[in-house]
Parts: C-alpha cells; sequence; structure tokens
C-alpha cells in the first residue's frame, strides 16, 4: 500500500502541477480539497482522467469520484481495490 | 453653412482620455521549446513570490503574470491607493493561446478524454483571469489580437477602453509565446488613465 | 450623443435571413442535432451544413478561412439593410477560437499562419477595405457583447461613424472535446435554467451588428440605442463563476446606475450547466430584479461562443421591438437557486429596455442595455 500510495502522490505531482511539493511533503491523510492541498474542480476532474487512463477506473459520476477524493489514502485504497491495470 | 460645418467638426472631434505611462516592463526569451518554460520557472522563483498557482499556468499565462507581478510590486503605494474594481488589464498577442491549443489538439488524437487542465488554458484571456484572481482586480478586461506589435494600436485601445468605462490605472501590454520561433516576448506597461 | 442600433444578421443551421431567426425563435424551434464527438460521445449542437458550407464557398473567395468566409458573409447581409461608407467604418471580431480546427500537429508547422487568430481580420480588411484596420477581441464568451461595448466606445470618441460588429466561432472538435474533458457537454439539447440541465450544447454561428449615430431604425423596424455596457471580473475561478455571483451582480448594478435603472426584460447567458445558471439566478437576486422577465436563447442555437453575445443581442433588440418575451426553449421546471421569472411560454410584454447578460471562462462578466428611442427627444 506504501508503494502505491507513493506512487499515486507522484503522479498527482506530476499532473496536477504541483511541483513546489515534495511527496514527503504531502501526509497520506491530508485534506485534498477545500483546505489542505486546496484543490479545485479542475484538479478533480483531471484525478478522473489519470485514474481512468492509469489504472483502468471508471467512475459513475462526479459526485462518486469526490467521495473517493478525500486524501492520498483514500485514492490509493480505492485505486487496489478497483484497478483494472497499471 | 457655416454652422453646420463647425458642429460637424465638434461630432467628428477625437475624445481621447490622458493617459500617463508610470512604468514598464520587458522581457525577451529565446531558447529550445523545453528550455523557454524552465526559464519562466527560474525567473518567478529569482522572484521570490510564493503563488503555488504559478505552477499550473499555461506559458503564456506564467509570462504575463510574471510582468505583471514586477509591475505591482514596483509600484504598490500607487496600488494601494487605487480601488480594486478600477485597474483595467488589456492584453494583446499574435498567436492567442497556440501554445496550450497545441497541446489539446495533441491530446485530443491521443486519448479520449484531454486534459481538462491543458483545456481551460486555450483562451488568451486566461491570462487576465489569473492576474485578476492574484490581484483582486475586478474591473475592466480585454484580451486583443494584432498581427504586430504596435505600440499606437495599444495606445488607441487603452483609450478605447477607458471610452467603455472607468478606470483610473490601466496595465497593458503585449504577451507572446511563440513556441513555433522559440521566442517568447513581453512588453508591458502601467498607465494611469483619467 | 446617441448610439442607434441600426441592422443586423444572423447566420447559421437555419440561414441567414435574420427576420426568419426571429420568427423561429417565437415559434420555438430548436436548431440542436445530434452529433457525435471523435471520442464517441453524443451531444446536440447545431451546426451548418456541408451544403451551406459549399454555398459560401462558391459565393466567395475559395482560400478564405472558415471563420473569415462566414463572418464576411454574415456582414454583406447586414451591410445590405444598411450600406456604410467603409471609409467611416471600424470592424470589430469576436471569436473564442477562429479556425483552430486548422491547427498542424506540430507546433513546428504553426510558421505559416493561416490559422492564426489574428488573421482572420486580416482577410477581413483585404475584402471590405475599410479606412481602420479590423480588430479582433477574444475575451471567452463575453467577446461579443464586449465587442459591442467597444463598438460604442469607437463611436463616442469620434475616431469613426459606423462601427460593424460580427461575432464568430465554428463547430470543432477542439471545442467539443474540450467541454466534454470538463464534463461540461450534456448528452441531450441543452435546459437553460431547468431542474434537469446537464450542461451545454454548443452551436456554431456568426452575428453582426452595425451600430453608428446615425438614427436610422433597426433592420427598418423602430428605433433601437445602445445604452452601454459594463465589464467585470470575479476574480475568483478561472473557469468556474463566483457562487455569489459577484462580477455579474456589480456589472447589472453599474448598468443600473449608469444607463437604464430597471430593464422591462433581461436575456440571459442560460448555459444550463448548473453553476452558471444558478449563478445567474444570485446575481440577478442581489440585483433586485428576479422578478423582471427573462429568457435563454441556448435552447434553440446552443451556446455559440464568441458570437453569443452579438447573436443573443440581435434577438433581445428583435423582443424589444416586438415587445414580445420569448419563451425559453427546454425550460420547463424552476431549478435555480434564486426564482428568477423564467417561462417556457412567449410573453407579450411593454418592452423599453432590455439587458443583455454574458458571462466567461477567464471570471468576466458584460451587461449591455439596449432602449427604444423616440426620434429628437
Amino acid at each position: 500500500m506504501q508503494d502505491l500510495i507513493l506512487e499515486i502522490k507522484s503522479k498527482l505531482i506530476e499532473q496536477l502541477n504541483l511541483q513546489h511539493l515534495t511527496p514527503e511533503q504531502i501526509d497520506d491523510d491530508a485534506m485534498l480539497f477545500g483546505t489542505g492541498l486546496g484543490l479545485d474542480s479542475i484538479d478533480a476532474l483531471e484525478i478522473i482522467v489519470l485514474l481512468d487512463n492509469d489504472y483502468g477506473i471508471k467512475f459513475k459520476d462526479q459526485d462518486e469520484a469526490r467521495e473517493v477524493f478525500t486524501s492520498v489514502r483514500t485514492i490509493a485504497e480505492y485505486v487496489s481495490k478497483h484497478r483494472v491495470n497499471g | 453653412m457655416q454652422i453646420a460645418f463647425y458642429l460637424s467638426l465638434n461630432l467628428l472631434k477625437m475624445t481621447e482620455y490622458r493617459t500617463e505611462l508610470v512604468d514598464s516592463f520587458e522581457l525577451e526569451l529565446s531558447a529550445e521549446a523545453a528550455d523557454l518554460e524552465k526559464q519562466l520557472g527560474e525567473i518567478y522563483q529569482e522572484m521570490g513570490i510564493n503563488y503555488p498557482k504559478f505552477y499550473k499556468m499555461n506559458d503564456l499565462c506564467k509570462l504575463g503574470f510574471i510582468g505583471a507581478e514586477k509591475i505591482t510590486s514596483n509600484n504598490t503605494s500607487l496600488f494601494s491607493e487605487i480601488a480594486k474594481d478600477q485597474v483595467a488589464t488589456i492584453f494583446f498577442n499574435r498567436s492567442s493561446s497556440l501554445v496550450s491549443d497545441h497541446e489539446h489538439m495533441t491530446s485530443i488524437h491521443r486519448q479520449s478524454i484531454p486534459s481538462p487542465a491543458v483545456f481551460v488554458y486555450t483562451l488568451p484571456n486566461i491570462l487576465n483571469g489569473e492576474i485578476a484572481i492574484r490581484n483582486e482586480w475586478t474591473g475592466y478586461s480585454a484580451f486583443y489580437l494584432m498581427e504586430n506589435y504596435e505600440a499606437s494600436k495599444i495606445d488607441e485601445l487603452v483609450n478605447i477602453g477607458r471610452h467603455c468605462q472607468t478606470f483610473s490605472l490601466c496595465l497593458a501590454g503585449w504577451v507572446e509565446t511563440d513556441l513555433a520561433n522559440q521566442k517568447y516576448s513581453l512588453k508591458i506597461m502601467l498607465y494611469k488613465v483619467n | 450623443m446617441k448610439i442607434y442600433c441600426n441592422a443586423a444578421n444572423i447566420y447559421n443551421s437555419l440561414g441567414s435571413d435574420v427576420e426568419s431567426h426571429w420568427n423561429n425563435a417565437i415559434d420555438q424551434i430548436s436548431t440542436l442535432q445530434t452529433r457525435t464527438l471523435m471520442n464517441g460521445f453524443e451531444t446536440k449542437a447545431s451546426y451548418l451544413s456541408e451544403d451551406q458550407w459549399k454555398t459560401l464557398r462558391n459565393e466567395f473567395d475559395q482560400n478564405l478561412t472558415k471563420s473569415a468566409l462566414l463572418s464576411i458573409a454574415t456582414i454583406n447581409k447586414a451591410l445590405e439593410k444598411f450600406p456604410v461608407n467603409m471609409q467611416e467604418a471600424i470592424i470589430i471580431i469576436a471569436t473564442t477560437k477562429g479556425d483552430v480546427d486548422m491547427i498542424p500537429p506540430g507546433i513546428q508547422d504553426s510558421k505559416n499562419s493561416t490559422f492564426y487568430l489574428s488573421n482572420i481580420a486580416h482577410q477581413i480588411d483585404e475584402y471590405f477595405n475599410p479606412a481602420l484596420q479590423t480588430i479582433t477581441l477574444s475575451n471567452a464568451c463575453i467577446s461579443g457583447a464586449q465587442a459591442i461595448q467597444t463598438a460604442g466606445a469607437y463611436l463616442k470618441s469620434g475616431k469613426v461613424k459606423y462601427a460593424i460588429v460580427c461575432g464568430v466561432d465554428l463547430m470543432t472538435e477542439f471545442t467539443l472535446s474540450g467541454f466534454n474533458s470538463l464534463k461540461a457537454l450534456s448528452d441531450e439539447a441543452c435546459r437553460p435554467f431547468d431542474a434537469q440541465r446537464k450542461g451545454i450544447s454548443l452551436g456554431e454561428a456568426a452575428a453582426t451588428l452595425i451600430l453608428s449615430t446615425e438614427d436610422h431604425p433597426f433592420n427598418d423596424h423602430t428605433l433601437v440605442t445602445f445604452d452601454g455596457g459594463m465589464v467585470t471580473n470575479d476574480a475568483n475561478h478561472i473557469s468556474g463563476p463566483s457562487r455569489t455571483g459577484e462580477g455579474l451582480y456589480q456589472a447589472l448594478r453599474h448598468v443600473s446606475k449608469d444607463f437604464v435603472e430597471r430593464p422591462d426584460a433581461i436575456s440571459l447567458h442560460g448555459t444550463a450547466t448548473i453553476f452558471n445558471d444558478d449563478m445567474e439566478s444570485v446575481a440577478l437576486s442581489r440585483a433586485g430584479f428576479s422578478e423582471i422577465e427573462t429568457f435563454g436563447l441556448k435552447g434553440i442555437y446552443g451556446h455559440t461562443l464568441g458570437a453569443a453575445g452579438v447573436l443573443e443581442s440581435i434577438l433581445s433588440v428583435y423582443a424589444l421591438c416586438h415587445n414580445l418575451v420569448p419563451g425559453t426553449v427546454n425550460y420547463s421546471q424552476p431549478g435555480t437557486i434564486e426564482i428568477i421569472n423564467v417561462s417556457d411560454k412567449n410573453i407579450l410584454k411593454e418592452i423599453n429596455t432590455i439587458y443583455k447578460c454574458t458571462s466567461g471562462f477567464g471570471g468576466a462578466n458584460c451587461v449591455l442595455s439596449f432602449s427604444k428611442s423616440i426620434k429628437n427627444d
């Protein structure tokens, strides 16, 4: 799980242009949206595309996705359970 | 007959608002494609600004943002005196958001869902938006396309902007990211307008 | 100094007879049809047919880009109604993406600039030869409305006697796929302000409005003045509107204070995204305009981007001339956070002033005011 968490952190930094951060600076359980990392709706869409392209994960709708996107850990747990490829 | 002549002269009299150039900043970058983006990042870091959103911007917005930051940081007391809805931003270039347009175009052909973050930057006026967000400027904004940089046209459209509505400061300039010719150019001016 | 709206034209899949466009709006017939994206997503959109493009190419120069071709065609049609001395005129083009589908895959191939946004004005200048260089405004979805405000400014400044405003945007895979990636594209015809709305439908169109200081009645109907406008910025998010509708509210407030205090009808932007339509309802409520009759035209035309501000202003002026608030096509149930006065039926009402609202990516908003004018007042 830790490997996957690190992998996802690196992908998020790359995909969401978070160049000012290193994986070590992102807490596994930090809130991604709202406060915490302060991601926005475009970032949410980018994560949806990322999970589809890299792990074959498809969400029913944006609401379902947002429930998964609380923290890096919740994303990693979801990917671990639902990944199709990658 | 004479009265009609003078009346028509008055109708055609051009009203010009007085603009006073307060400050300006120029930047020319010439390099291999990948290096241009890197240079923008280096300039940003040298300036010591803490604004992580910078990294999300496309090159057009990064270039214009750097120019706007140079101007605002050089004129802090002037800006502090002016209400946030009284600062206008008017930008110009030839290629619009072409660098992002290319990226989006490539992305469409490569994958079934292109990147939303790239698409959002495929409009030149997002530059005005980013600067407005950074500075909380809620006033007039415009973006015009021109074949070449023409100082007189920029002056004209600053004046026309002032004919549209009131503002007392205007950040105007040429922001061009010509990746095909590997040249990025920025010529940004700050005008007092009354 | 009064600025009059003298003539107008709209060119889309319905054709280029502007009176037919108004009649079609009253009959509430949509021009949206099925469109399938490259990735298989099915949406509804409005776009010219192959035959229409063939006719245009036969009528004008084969080498014109599509944006220039459609612009020249609609400007010509408007000039038929109100010929203008080009030596005393300026042409203002409003577009968001121009000929973007012509972009070659490799950036090195971009040195040949036929598809550049700045090249549309060049082609327009070669065709019409106006005294002043044509200018091109690109400010997302407010472009068309802002171009009208800019035309007013050119006339007020005394630099020109006539201002020809032309808004244009094409149906492109570029734009369709982009909005699809934002999950903003509906899979059915868009439903402005409706409780079941799911997103936008796109539209291809060009529209022209000619303004001047000459008191010539609009398309030979009624004397109509362009009172003025206001552009503001939300300064909040680059692609999402402010939840408090702050920018649009300020624009409404200023137009009300500076020009006409209370409009009799309002033509809204109504893109049919949850966010936009909610935002407009909040802005209207804050401005005290919730009870004023409003309407949206995107159920008929789709979102025509750079053309929208011009096209929808033209039909707003028709509404003004005919004292009729068009019913909003595909609207049936109230669905915005604040209540607005929108209907699926046409409403007869005396309209002396109408506002046109637009909002766009980048956070810009533009509100325009048009009024009936009495000669010699």
